[in-house]
Order: C-alpha cells, then sequence, then structure tokens
C-alpha cells in the first residue's frame, strides 16, 4: 500500500512535472518559499549542516528539522499531524525517531537537525514507540473501517497496517464525540477524530476563517466550531484531504464510492480562471469526485469548494440530442439533419448579420475553429459573454497577470483595485492572504470585503483612485516596495468607463514605478475559464464590428449569460453546448456539446499558462466534442476549416498564438514600455470615470456558472450561508 | 442431429446451386436468376440467424438489390460471371453458416442502409463528416 503523502520527493517530482515554469521563467529570481522546513531551497553550501541518518551521512540547510533529514536521506518518517504547508504542531507523536545521546525518542518534524546529529529510524526503540502511538491513536478510534468513507485512502488504516502492534489490549469502552454540523459540504465523524489539528491549522493559516478549533482538555477535547456555524470558506473542502481519517469527509461523495473502484484522471479545473489542476474520480461514466492535485505553480494543493463539489451539475439538464425547432417545439434530430438545418440559417443571411457569443467555459479550440469559421463567413461579431468584449487584446501583459500567480509571493505591497479575489478566485486569495502573512501590506480600492486579511482601504470608486495619484501614502509605499504589484479585478473592465478608470491605473503603474527592469507588477485578474483565451486568440468584435446591423442569426457558444440586447427578440438562435440552460431555452437549434470533464481541450488561466483538460468520462447521449461541430458545420456550409484532428487544430492555436505550443508553460508577455497604454488617453475621453463604487463581478460565488448553476450541492451551499448568523463587519486578524 | 444437418445443408446447396441449362445464355437472364436464386434462400435466413429482430422480408429483399444495382454499370460479360461468382461464393457460406449474425448484420443491413444515405447526399461527404456524423472522432 501506498502511503498518502508520504513521500516529499515524490510530490516534488510530480511538482516539477506539472510546473516546469518554476524552474525556467524564475530561474533567475529568488524564489519565495513558506516557512515550512521540507521546502527550503537549496541555499549555498556554507549554511548546510551535516546530519547522519541511519549510518549514511546528509547534508541539508541549517535550520532544517529531523524529518528533513531522514527524508533528505530517502526514509519517509510516519506523520499525521505534520503538512508542509501548514505550522508545526508535533501533537500526533507519529514521527517520532531515535537520536543519540538524547534521553527519549524525539518528535522528528518539530526538533531542529543539529550539525553532527545521529539520528536513527530502524532502531527496536523506534518500532516500540512507533507501536506504542498507534496503541493509544486506536484506543479511542473506532473500528468502523467497513462504513467509513475513508477507508482504503486512510493514513490511520495504513500505518497501523505497518506500524501498529499485532494485537490490542484495550478492554475499556471508547470514547465517543458528537458529530459537528459544518454545512452542505464537509460531513463529520468526530469520533473517528485523532487531534491532529490539520484542520484547524489550515482553517486559520490557510482558509483565514477562525471557524475551528479545540475545546476541552485531555479526553475530553474536541475539534469543533465553538457554537453551531458551517464553515464560511470557500476552501472549507480542502480539509477534508487534510484530515488522516474519516472525521471529515465528503458530505455529496458519502457511501457513493470506495477508492478502489474509481478510474482517475488528472485534468485541469474551468470553475474559475485560476485553472486548478484537478483529479477526476469516476466511475463507468460517473463522476463520482474531485480533488486538487498539487502544482505550486497554480495552486498549490488546494481548491475551491465550486471546483470540488459542482460535478453533481455533471449529471443533470445534459443535452444528449441535436434539438431543431418544429411544429410542436424543439424535437429531437439526427446530427446530419440538425447540421443542416444550421447550415441552412447561416448560409440565408450576410456574414454581418451574424453574432457569435462565447460562453464561460468555452474552449480555445472550439474559440479558435468558431473564429476561423466566422471569419470565413465574412462575420466579424465575435464576443465573448458577460462582459468587456471589446477590452484591447493586442498586448498580452495589458490583461494577465503578470506577476504570474506564485510571483505574486514575492510582491510586499499590493494595491486591489475592484477586485474581491475571495469570491473571483478563492485559491489566489489564499496565495494572497500567504503573501500577507509574509507581512505584506495590502490596500484596496472598491466596494470593501471580508478577505480574511486586513487590507487599508482607500475608498471605493474612481475619486480614490484620483486620491492616490494625487499623492496618497499609499504611493509612497508603492514606489518604496521593493516588488509592489497592483491587481485589478474583472469588475472594472465590465465598467462603461473602463478606459478613462484603465488610464487612471496606467498613470499609478507608472508613478509608481510598479513595472521595473526584473519586475511587471500589473495584473489583471479574470473571473471565467474561457476569457484568457479568448483574449489571446483575437475572439474579440473586429473593427468594423460595431457598424454591423442587429444580428439575425446569433450562434451560441455554451453561452448562457448573455446579454438580452445582443440577442435580439426575432433572431434565429442556434445553441451549442452541454447544459439545458437560458441559451437552450431560447434556441431555435441545439447542438449537444461535451463538458470539460468529457474532452481534452485547453484553456488559458489568468497568468496565461495554457494547459489541457484531458477526457475522464465519455460524453453524454449522442453529443459530439464542441470543435468537431463546427468542423463539421463549415463543411455543409462549402468553407471547410483545413483541420480534420486535434493535432492540425492545435498547429493552428499555435499559429495564431505561439504560447499554445508549450503547454503548463507560462510566457511572459512584453510589456512595451507602457507605451501601448498611452493610447488609453485618446480612448478615455468618450466616457468620464463616473463616481459608482468598484464592485466585483463575482456577487454569488457558488454559482457562476451553467454547471455550478445546475449542481444541488451549491445550491445548498448558497442556502446554508443564506441562514448562516450573519457576521460583524470586522475583518478577521490573522 | 449430425445426419439432419447434412441433409439441410445439402438441400440449402442444391438451392443454391444453378441448374446446369442456366449457365449459358444473355448475361441479364443470368443475373436476374441469381437475384431470384438468392431470394429463395432470404426467408430461411430470417428465420435461421434470427433476423426477424431488425429487418422484414421485404426491407432484407431491397437491401440485397441495392447491392445488386450497385454494379449496374458493368456490362462486360465476363465481369458479370465473375461478380455472380462470387456472389455465389457469398451465399454459399450463407447458406452454409460459415457467417454469423454480425456478419449478416454488416454487410446486408447496415452496409446498404449507409450507402442509401450516401446516395441522398447531394456530394460525398469527406471522411471527417462521415466519422462525425457516425460519433467515430475521438
Amino acid at each position: 500500500m501506498v502511503l498518502r503523502r508520504l513521500s516529499d520527493a515524490a510530490q516534488s517530482l510530480r511538482a516539477a512535472r506539472l510546473a516546469p515554469v518554476s524552474s525556467t521563467v524564475f530561474a533567475e529570481r529568488p524564489l519565495h518559499t513558506s516557512s515550512s522546513a521540507s521546502q527550503q531551497p537549496a541555499a549555498a553550501p556554507s549554511n548546510d549542516i551535516e546530519v547522519t541518518v541511519n549510518g549514511n551521512s546528509v547534508s541539508i540547510p541549517k535550520g532544517s528539522t529531523v524529518m528533513a533529514a531522514c527524508s533528505a536521506a530517502g526514509i519517509d518518517i510516519p506523520r499525521f499531524c505534520y503538512h508542509q504547508r501548514l505550522s508545526i504542531a508535533g501533537n500526533c507523536r507519529m514521527c517520532l525517531v531515535e537520536v543519540e545521546r538524547s534521553p527519549k525518542p524525539v518528535a522528528s518534524c518539530a526538533m531542529p537537525a543539529a550539525p553532527g546529529m545521529n539520528i536513527k529510524t530502524d532502531t527496536p526503540l523506534v518500532k516500540k514507540a512507533r507501536e506504542g502511538v498507534m496503541e493509544f491513536l486506536l484506543i479511542n478510534h473506532p473500528l468502523d473501517c467497513p462504513i467509513c468513507d475513508q477507508g482504503g485512502e486512510c493514513d490511520l488504516q495504513d500505518q497501523s497496517m505497518h506500524f501498529g502492534s499485532d494485537r490490542g489490549r484495550f478492554t475499556e469502552l471508547k470514547r465517543s464525540v458528537h458529530d459537528k454540523n459544518l454545512g452542505p459540504l464537509v460531513k463529520t465523524v468526530m469520533t473517528r477524530c485523532i487531534h491532529c489539528t490539520r484542520c484547524v491549522r489550515f482553517a486559520t493559516e490557510v482558509a483565514g476563517v477562525q471557524d475551528l478549533g479545540m475545546t476541552g482538555r485531555g479526553n475530553a477535547s474536541e475539534i469543533g466550531t465553538y457554537v453551531e456555524k458551517m464553515m464560511s470558506s470557500e476552501l472549507s473542502g480542502n480539509v477534508i484531504d487534510l484530515c488522516p481519517v474519516g472525521a471529515l469527509t465528503s458530505k455529496p461523495y458519502a457511501f457513493t464510492a470506495r477508492n478502489w473502484e474509481l478510474r482517475s484522471t488528472e485534468t485541469v479545473d474551468v470553475s474559475d480562471a485560476l485553472g486548478s489542476n484537478i483529479r477526476v474520480d469516476a466511475r463507468g461514466h460517473e463522476v463520482m469526485r474531485i480533488v486538487p492535485v498539487q502544482n505550486d505553480a497554480v495552486n498549490e494543493e488546494w481548491i475551491s469548494d465550486k471546483a470540488r463539489f459542482q460535478y453533481d451539475g455533471l449529471k443533470r439538464q445534459r443535452l444528449n440530442v441535436p434539438l431543431v425547432l418544429g411544429k410542436e417545439g424543439l424535437e429531437s434530430a439526427q446530427w446530419e439533419e440538425a447540421i443542416k438545418a444550421t447550415a441552412e440559417a447561416l448560409g440565408k443571411v450576410k456574414g454581418n448579420e451574424i453574432s457569435f457569443i462565447a460562453g464561460k467555459l468555452a474552449d480555445a479550440e472550439t474559440l479558435i475553429a468558431a473564429k476561423d469559421l466566422a471569419n470565413r463567413l465574412g462575420c466579424g461579431n465575435l464576443k465573448v459573454e458577460s462582459g468587456f468584449p471589446d477590452l484591447d487584446a493586442d498586448v498580452r501583459s495589458n490583461y494577465l497577470a503578470n506577476t504570474t500567480i506564485s510571483g505574486v509571493e514575492l510582491a510586499d505591497v499590493i494595491l486591489l483595485i475592484g477586485t474581491n479575489p475571495r469570491t473571483e478566485a478563492p485559491v489566489f486569495n489564499a496565495r494572497l492572504r500567504k503573501v500577507f502573512m509574509e507581512g505584506a501590506h495590502l490596500a484596496s480600492i472598491g466596494e470593501e470585503y471580508d478577505l480574511t486579511y486586513p487590507t487599508e482601504h482607500l475608498g471605493e470608486g474612481a475619486e480614490a483612485l484620483t486620491k492616490v495619484l494625487k499623492g496618497a501614502p499609499i504611493l509612497k509605499r508603492l514606489q518604496e516596495a521593493k516588488y509592489p504589484a497592483i491587481i485589478v479585478g474583472p469588475g472594472l473592465l465590465n465598467r462603461l468607463d473602463r478606459a478613462a478608470v484603465l488610464q487612471q491605473v496606467h498613470e499609478l503603474v507608472e508613478k509608481a514605478n510598479v513595472v521595473r527592469d526584473d519586475w511587471n507588477g500589473y495584473n489583471v485578474l479574470h473571473d471565467s475559464a474561457s476569457r484568457v483565451a479568448a483574449l489571446d486568440l483575437g475572439f474579440l468584435p473586429s473593427a468594423r464590428a460595431s457598424s454591423a446591423p442587429a444580428p439575425k442569426v446569433v450562434y451560441l457558444l455554451g453561452s448562457d449569460d448573455y446579454s438580452e440586447e445582443d440577442v435580439p427578440k426575432d433572431a434565429f438562435v442556434i445553441y451549442q453546448g452541454h447544459h439545458g440552460d437560458r441559451g437552450a431555452e431560447r434556441a431555435d437549434i441545439i447542438l449537444p456539446g461535451s463538458a470539460y470533464t468529457e474532452k481534452s481541450a485547453t484553456f488559458v488561466n489568468f497568468e496565461g499558462r495554457p494547459q489541457r483538460t484531458k477526457a475522464a468520462v465519455p460524453r453524454v447521449g449522442d453529443a459530439r466534442e464542441d470543435w468537431t461541430i463546427i468542423r463539421a458545420l463549415s463543411e455543409i456550409l462549402g468553407k471547410p476549416l483545413p483541420y480534420d484532428s486535434k493535432k492540425e487544430l492545435r498547429q493552428r492555436l499555435a499559429d495564431v498564438a505561439p504560447h499554445f505550443s508549450a503547454t503548463d508553460t507560462v510566457q511572459l508577455p512584453m510589456w512595451l514600455n507602457g507605451e501601448y497604454f498611452k493610447a488609453f488617453k485618446d480612448r478615455s475621453g468618450k466616457v468620464a470615470a463616473q463616481s459608482e463604487p468598484f464592485r466585483s463581478s463575482v456577487a454569488n460565488f457558488f454559482q457562476t456558472d451553467v454547471i455550478s448553476r445546475t449542481s444541488i450541492n451549491m445550491a445548498k451551499a448558497v442556502q446554508a450561508r443564506a441562514v448562516m448568523p450573519h457576521e460583524g463587519s470586522s475583518l478577521h486578524q490573522p | 442431429m449430425v445426419r439432419g444437418s447434412a441433409s439441410l445443408s445439402a438441400q440449402i446447396g442444391r438451392l443454391a446451386t444453378p441448374q446446369a441449362e442456366l449457365l449459358g445464355g444473355p448475361f441479364e437472364k443470368k443475373v436476374q436468376d441469381f437475384f431470384r436464386e438468392v431470394s429463395r434462400l432470404l426467408p430461411w435466413t430470417i428465420k435461421n440467424y434470427k433476423l426477424d429482430e431488425i429487418v422484414t422480408l421485404g426491407e432484407l429483399r431491397r437491401n440485397v438489390s441495392l447491392l445488386f444495382r450497385q454494379h449496374a454499370n458493368v456490362t462486360d460479360p465476363k465481369v458479370v460471371d465473375i461478380l455472380i461468382y462470387k456472389g455465389r461464393e457469398e451465399l454459399e457460406s450463407v447458406a452454409l453458416q460459415h457467417k454469423q449474425r454480425h456478419h449478416l448484420i454488416g454487410q446486408f443491413i447496415v452496409a446498404p442502409q449507409k450507402l442509401r444515405e450516401q446516395m441522398a447526399r447531394k456530394r460525398p461527404i469527406s471522411e471527417f463528416l462521415e466519422n462525425f456524423y457516425t460519433n467515430r472522432l475521438p
């Protein structure tokens, strides 16, 4: 049996495979690391110390723990409470090792290694110590593995097999603990808890909510929420992965599958623009659960609750056959008929009377195929739904997070403008919190949100920005900072007065010297998975699109949040997508596509990293992969697209935007010395900056796209949030 | 049992063997006679291979005639002879049960259906589109 999280070496290997960028792009920059010992970078030789592990001498950086020394020597130490991204608790005592001239075994996770230390991990003393600890842990642990959801992937189960005694001596009654209600997502069976406090440390340190804690002493101590309430974090699901036993498990997954029945596929999440790496566990053609995959450059090892629990939306309201509007409403049709009807509708009108609108979940392959088809039809009305279709895409640095997601950890002063990263990209928010914990100063302009860390609130709207430009103290702080960063939210890009506000922002960027020779601190945050790819590929209205008449045929590429004026009442609507929602309801023809778990497709996250999903489950019914529908359509229209396979299509992607040729890497965009942004001055004349406050574009975190809106888990989470006792406006202190 | 089935196959073999006087003469007649021969075997084929779940006798006969019509433009008597020879080989392997049910379904039910779809199209479609319609793309 493989012990989970036991092998740091294997993990770092995997991280290196997933994130080659961290070693190439940032080679010259000092890599920012967290305080935990095992993550320390290779320091200069003078900082190394020599210790002996089981007779072999290893050299490790000064200040490392005994556990780090053992893992450097290739020896796994069993553990429950130690986790490399959390503070050290040292309370489970599972990691006891023998150190020469120490009177008793030492907890290796908490003990700093000293030069010349002689560590032994395979002596009878260590074996006895581990056996003893296991015996104590099992005293109050119920023997309910057969009905426990953690069974088969339980650290306690695995380690008791490896290190435990072959018989028990305990005959008294076991203690039992009342289960806590943590809301609709996390199930608790607190009797199983072994008090490692990983969940408590995660909540306070990473998620930044003070919801979990330990009450009582000794045998009466319990993990809980003090008063009954749900965890108010968007990252609450991660405690399920952290819990080494079955005390915290997934409520939607409860009793549905065993881990050995599942087929795992490592893929990419599309619930926000971060592109978290996930593992989709499926049984047959059904997605049973979604868990995070470690990628230090993107999501570390966390995912948001939406990414984790929205999968039940993939089973409901699916479009599985082509539908064409007939006499009795939408009638199911063969693909040939549906494609023919679509081609007829598109062929009847002039090119500029057609409009394409891409949804939040459209992949890059579909976008480029749709754009190529549109251009062949003489149509330039390409839009991305819900906001700023006309943002300039000429220069990538204009719309990307230029520091990169992991690079933001270097920042020492950060100004958030019109953004609420907690709802727009919760995992990124956890990283910002980490930056704050490391001592960075954060300030914000826009509506005030509880971001789980305090920010200096400078005002709500454009007037605050003007004030900063005129010389508020934050300007000086930014100028004096070594790595200043500005983060602009998607809400700001949605505004009518965007050009005017962005012009001010760029003035600030220049004035505060946010972009320097070796550092570009200008960041734009996005809220949907398709947005950056659309900008990269130029899926935007053409120059003449503004003078086009109202569209007579609208092609919706999974767009359900289109604005009413983009789809006139008398327009013929074609909907291509995977869920029956607003777009499908309005449609005259429905072409069933596939969801992100059913296709291999490319998505680009907000730092400009192209990542590929993999098909974890087969497509539903008679649905097709999205780009093939457009390719088929093009042939019937008599304007065949020049690619027949995904390989050729990806070559086309790479031709249009070269960074698509290297997935999982970030190609840092050019800044052009800010010359480009001077053009904003001319444009900003049209609409003056308005006084209305800057708002986040995501008001309801749990329901942002068609999958999460269809998900019952997400609906339950929204409901639970609504009845949750309202917390005061006081910001959480670290 | 063995003897019974041997006599049955002998019967069928006789059914499927052309009469000696038919071997000469104009090829239109030869083709007609061969088609009749095939048609005579169809009711037994449907029963024996349990094809009545999928197809009716009329449909199956239409399918077979479609396969005949595929060679409508052949005028060379030698080629016609060869085609009839090959057809008879097929017929025999059906009659002697050298084929299994799925062979027949593929050959005489699915393939003619595809042929019809293709003939209904104004112009031939590409391999991609063909694969797209039949959901064979990855």
